[in-house]
């Protein structure tokens, strides 16, 4: 007797029907910006799928971004650091830090994570046009070195830039992070049963801690790819993106209860969601605003159709059991 | 003495201290101000106060509906998108139906005010039923999903435009915003109907046997459940309730706006509502909260943001950062003090045994 | 008391939670090759005392001795490293995990830094393959049943060669046959030379299995006894602390008119073609293996799901697109299976509980009327002899039968015609099971139907006037006469037959 059904994600069913390579003839010869508008995404949702793994969530992650692009580029504009790599370098450990705040209120103050995160993303957002940070300017690419500019764009290997390598490269070690080793399947633990990993010793708290740093490491460098990508940031940066991160782990199969999540669905759940992204002008709709419309709707409906088609495949499931 | 000691122990109780320390810090700031020759005049004293509360009781609405939401343990993220999409309605219909004329007309102003409470509780409508037809996604995922769907709305309808009214049919709506003279007193015409809403609230929610549900299914959903309580039904109309509310919000805002409308009006305004919702014992737990506490945080956040705003002088962005402070810090320290109780009462109980533990040796 | 006698002494074990005293300087020990059952009534301190063998709570008194040497248990790893393991009430598993992960978290097979996943799942067959328990190591436990999931547990007790081995209420939702195969397996590792606590409700568990006893009160330590020299009534009246009479008060009553009636109800995938009718003064027995389809099939009737086709016809009328308020309206009242989750709102007091379901009742217009509210609930504790000071106590403060009696009693309040018990003594200690037996009997004798879904074969043979069996979603056998009923009769129409 089954209690309790597989998961089948919304791209496993999408695979068997070939919509995906429908969505990639949509995409049309654009794959490289599929990638590339994907990558900064998809950095965020290895990060994602770790808070959500823990049955917890993050949406101060944009305002992350935001804040260590600004403090980074501030930095260059003002000639104190000019090292790329220490700029990256820099993004990870302010994401980090406000993460690890964030994970420390959500897991030893036991105040519920999205409240934890509305609230950090508003401080957070709130640090930006601080005098002492951008005040009422945003940072533009002449603040930026060129050689910093270059790093993510102008540079390839094997055809690709490293932008999409950056994100290849978060992917793989999330992914061999979360499958491979004793500290990663905690966070699959924790997520699944919490009271159980405490009672076998797993210090569930530390690890939460853990899992929202990761979060927002993560975002921190997106922050720095963002600053890198498009030379410019501002206070309202990325401004309510941090759905289209959340939503790509929905589609990727990952539970928001916690406890159940593959880095494989992950990636696919983002590059979808750049698809949608990619795809929408490919069908001739210049105006952007009506890309906001449409975006809004198809993640709507995306979000949706995962659960109908689950529920379909339940019901067959049941069908088959012959009672 | 049991009622009075209960009251003491009170969340309200708490607010009300916690008011009263700002209310003194600030006015001990006020007066050394003045000592110090940086003012002249006074300025954080009650009819002032009073006065400047306007922008503050602007979200109270929204408030109101958000405490429904929370009451039932869910979250509805899209609030402030509702009340922007209700508001760009509101606009559009009116620009539709009365154009840019010079004295416009109270009939298209009734039906644009119509669409707008309209579209809010279908807004409200949308959010209902898809957490209730979809219950294996949680309402933070649904109602994020939706706020994207009425942003993109918004932008559909108007685009980046503003549209701007002048004729002083529009403009009537910014009597909303108005100061009623009471005696010596200003007070912001937004108060007395939030107050008369919140009395109604508070019956409602603390009185009658249908508010007593809604705590239940915050409480214990399938319980609820199995008790006989139609659940999905009053989960439904709460949605709804809280969309109206936004659109009511809304409704405020265009008047606060110079009577223009655009579609990022309202971007972002759940933040307050949620805020002030939780600050007043409400919890994304479900089932617990009041209006008084609710009402009590809604004048707190007005104080802190006039005090800061006026007497330390600090910008908006960071008013901002305060209201995150605050989030945070109603929801930590009573844990920690419960956290800190527990310690003691082991303490306690453990000393008491170890003294029995000698005297049977 | 030679000290290599015993693998483990527990002596003067206290423990203190934040206003209660969980554990008062009780005692216990254990030798190695023994099954020493531990037994108590809810509240009595066995869990607690679990977990402080287990490392999870530290105790603020007494010692333990883990083979004549004194031990502290500073968290549950030193625990573990120490041959101790423990399989919970709840199967503590990690129903997202595979089987192989469950049984080796914590001590996973590595290769430098990384998992060797490959190895685990082979180890993890073995493992499974040495309890004859037929899994896949790759299968998520959350897909197996709460007995597979139990063979998880040995398997991992097993992997971390277990000296001592706690099971906590392992046959609480496990049917017969699979307590059984429980039984064979905790025997052979007793013969192995593991050293097994063994905690149960079931009298059943504790005269098949164990080689001693310890019985605990009120957080106290009562006394320990070889099995041969006691019999259930003395266990009972050390574990309640008085006598009780009768545990299956069953009184005559006068069987009336068909209350309700299911024809060919058929739910696909979880039921098909049920037809059973309960009369009015009348106590029915459901029972079945667990996943038997016996809750599903009252859960439709009660409106919770929707059955595919068939008919519900009650007291007379058919019903269509039942829900639990229009059921309850016309007379249903169903008290569900898990008490805590789907019975009651623990953090409300019992005043508001019972309330609940009737609220109309206790209402002035739109407005709760606060005196006719605790006049119904105060009726009710009385009714009900609810044991807590008064009807403002929390419900999750009460003990399991007094929170099952909460629960009746909302139902009560609707004053139901028919009224489906899912399990109603699950959990729940002695002293209260007999309360609840005599409540069912006043009930059937007021002339209102009841219907009973028990895995308890006791109880469904000893209160039943009627007893159906579902096997496979299917009544395979209906058994009108009750007196001469054995176990294996109904066992036998429980058997799956497709295996």
């Amino acid at each position: 007797m089954q209690t309790k059904k597989e998961r089948k994600p919304i791209y496993s069913i999408l695979i068997e029907h070939r919509e995906i390579p429908l969505l990639a003839v949509l995409a049309g010869k654009s794959w490289l910006n599929v990638l590339k508008n994907g990558s900064i995404n998809m950095v965020m949702c290895c990060g994602m799928l770790c808070v959500l793994l823990i049955g917890s969530i993050d949406i101060s992650i944009t305002a992350i971004l935001a804040f260590a692009g600004a403090v980074a580029g501030k930095l260059m504009g003002t000639g104190v650091l000019q090292s790329t790599v220490l700029m990256f370098l820099l993004g990870i450990a302010i994401g980090a830090v406000i993460g690890a705040v964030n994970g420390v209120l959500m897991s030893y103050g036991r105040v519920i994570s999205l409240i934890v995160t509305l609230s950090t993303s508003y401080i957070v957002r709130a640090l930006i046009p601080m005098s002492w940070l951008l005040g009422m300017n945003k940072i533009n690419p002449t603040q930026l070195t060129q050689g910093f500019k270059d790093s993510l764009i102008n540079h390839s290997f094997l055809g690709l830039p490293f932008l999409v390598w950056l994100a290849v490269l978060v992917v793989v070690v999330t992914g061999v992070f979360l499958k491979y080793t004793r500290t990663g399947r905690n966070l699959y633990a924790v997520g699944s049963n919490a009271e159980a990993a405490q009672m076998r010793g797993v210090p569930i708290n530390r690890i939460r801690v853990l899992a929202h740093t990761i979060c927002g490491a993560t975002a921190g460098l997106a922050g720095i790819m963002w600053l890198a990508f498009y030379a410019a940031i501002e206070k309202g940066s990325a401004l309510g993106d941090e759905m289209f991160t959340i939503a790509a782990c929905v589609l990727g199969g990952v539970a928001v209860t916690g406890g159940y999540g593959k880095i494989t669905g992950v990636v696919i759940g983002a590059v979808m969601i750049a698809f949608i992204d990619s795809a929408i002008p490919q069908m001739g709709i210049g105006n952007s605003m009506i890309t906001e419309f449409i975006k809004g709707i198809l993640l709507l409906v995306a979000i949706l159709l995962n659960v109908i088609l689950q529920r379909i495949a339940e019901k067959q499931d049941l069908a088959r059991r012959n009672i | 003495m049991q009622k009075v000691k209960s009251f003491l122990k009170s969340w309200e109780f708490f607010l009300i201290v916690l008011l009263a320390v700002m209310c003194l810090v600030f006015k001990i700031t006020d007066a050394s101000r003045i000592a110090a020759g940086a003012q002249k005049k006074p300025i954080f004293y009650f009819a002032n106060v009073l006065k400047s509360m306007r922008p503050y009781f602007l979200y109270s609405f929204m408030t109101l509906g958000m405490m429904l939401i929370l009451a039932m343990g869910d979250i509805d993220i899209s609030v402030g998108a509702i009340g922007t999409l209700s508001v760009v309605t509101l606009g559009v219909t009116y620009n539709r139906i009365a154009g840019q004329t010079e004295n416009g007309s109270p009939a298209a102003l009734a039906v644009a005010l119509l669409a707008c409470l309209l579209v809010g509780s279908l807004c409200g409508a949308l959010n209902g039923f898809l957490v209730t037809r979809f219950k294996e996604l949680f309402p933070m995922i649904i109602t994020l999903a939706t706020q994207l769907f009425f942003r993109g709305f918004s932008y559909l309808l108007i685009g980046g435009d503003t549209l701007t009214f002048k004729d002083p049919t529009f403009k009537s709506l910014s009597s909303l915003n108005q100061l009623l003279k009471v005696g010596g007193l200003q007070i912001p015409i937004s108060i007395p109907i939030y107050l008369a809403l919140a009395v109604v609230f508070y019956f409602w929610l603390h009185r009658t046997g249908n508010g007593r549900k809604i705590f239940a299914i915050g409480t214990n959903s399938a319980a609820t459940y199995y008790s006989g309580v139609r659940v999905d039904r009053i989960k439904f109309w709460c949605f709804v309730i809280a969309g109206f509310m936004s659109a009511v919000t809304g409704i405020f805002f265009v008047g606060n706006s110079s009577s223009s409308v655009k579609a990022d009006i309202m971007d972002g305004y759940h933040m307050y509502a949620i805020a002030a919702a939780v600050l007043g014992g409400f919890s994304t737990d479900g089932g617990k909260g009041s209006v008084i506490g609710a009402t009590i945080s809604l004048v707190i956040f007005g104080v802190v943001k006039f005090g800061l705003g006026t007497l330390f002088a600090f910008p908006d962005s960071a008013v901002n950062l305060s209201v995150g402070v605050i989030l945070i810090l109603s929801v930590l320290v009573p844990n920690l003090v419960e956290d800190i109780q527990n310690k003691r009462k082991v303490a306690q109980r453990r000393a008491e045994t170890a003294k029995l533990n000698a005297a049977k040796a | 008391m030679p000290g290599s006698e015993y693998i483990l002494e527990m002596n003067g074990i206290t423990k203190i939670f934040p206003g209660v005293k969980a554990l008062d300087n009780v005692h216990f020990n254990l030798k190695a090759g023994e099954i020493h059952a531990l037994v108590g009534e809810n509240g009595a301190g066995k869990s607690t005392f679990i977990k402080t063998l287990t490392g999870v709570h530290q105790p603020d008194g007494g010692e333990i001795i883990l083979n004549g040497e004194k031990v502290v248990m500073t968290d549950p790893i030193t625990a573990q490293e120490r041959g101790i393991a423990a399989i919970y009430q709840h199967a503590a598993s990690y129903p997202d995990l595979s089987v192989a992960e469950n049984i080796f978290i914590g001590h996973e097979f590595k290769i430098g830094p990384f998992i060797d996943w490959p190895k685990m799942n082979r180890e993890a067959k073995k493992l499974l393959d040495s309890i004859d328990a037929n899994l896949s190591p790759t299968a998520s436990v959350g897909s197996l049943t709460v007995g597979q999931q139990q063979l998880v547990e040995i398997a991992k007790a097993l992997s971390m060669n277990a000296k001592i081995l706690i099971m906590d209420e392992p046959t609480a939702s496990l049917s017969q046959r699979e307590a059984e195969d429980l039984y064979t397996i905790a025997r052979r590792l007793r013969d192995q030379g593991v050293g097994i606590i063994l905690i149960s409700h079931r009298f059943e568990d504790i005269f098949g299995l164990a080689d001693r006893v310890t019985v605990f009160r009120d957080a106290q330590y009562i006394g320990t006894w070889k099995l041969e020299e006691v019999d259930q009534p003395f266990l009972v009246h050390h574990m309640v602390g008085r006598e009780i009479t009768q545990l299956f008060p069953k009184k005559e009553t006068v069987v009336g008119e068909e209350l309700l009636k299911l024809e060919h109800l058929t739910r696909t995938g979880f039921y098909r073609d049920i037809n059973m009718t309960v009369r009015s003064g009348e106590i029915v027995g459901l029972t079945g293996l667990v996943g038997a389809g016996r809750t599903e099939v009252m859960e439709s009737v009660f409106g919770v799901t929707k059955p595919d086709s068939g008919r519900i016809i009650f007291r007379g009328e058919e019903v269509k697109d039942q829900t639990p308020t229009q059921m309850m309206a016309r007379g249903l009242g169903m008290l569900p299976e898990n008490r805590q989750k789907e019975g009651l709102l623990l953090a409300w007091s019992i005043n508001h509980n019972i309330s609940l379901s009737v609220l109309n009742k206790c209402q002035d217009g739109i407005f709760i009327n606060r005196g006719k509210e605790y006049e119904l609930s105060n009726k009710m504790k009385e009714l009900l002899a609810i044991k807590a000071p008064n009807t403002d106590t929390h419900t999750g403060a009460l003990s399991g039968g007094n929170q099952q009696k909460v629960v009746v009693a909302k139902q009560l309040a609707a004053e139901p015609q028919v009224i489906i018990l899912d399990e109603p003594t699950k959990g729940v200690d002695v002293g209260s099971k007999a309360a609840i037996y005599e409540i069912m009997s006043d009930l059937a004798s007021q002339g209102l139907g009841i219907l009973m879904i028990s895995s308890e074969l006791p109880e469904v043979i000893n209160m039943s006037d009627r007893i159906y069996v579902m096997s496979e979603g299917k009544v395979t056998k209906e058994f009108t006469d009750t007196k001469s009923l054995t176990q294996d009769d109904i066992l036998h129409a429980a058997m799956p037959q497709s295996k």
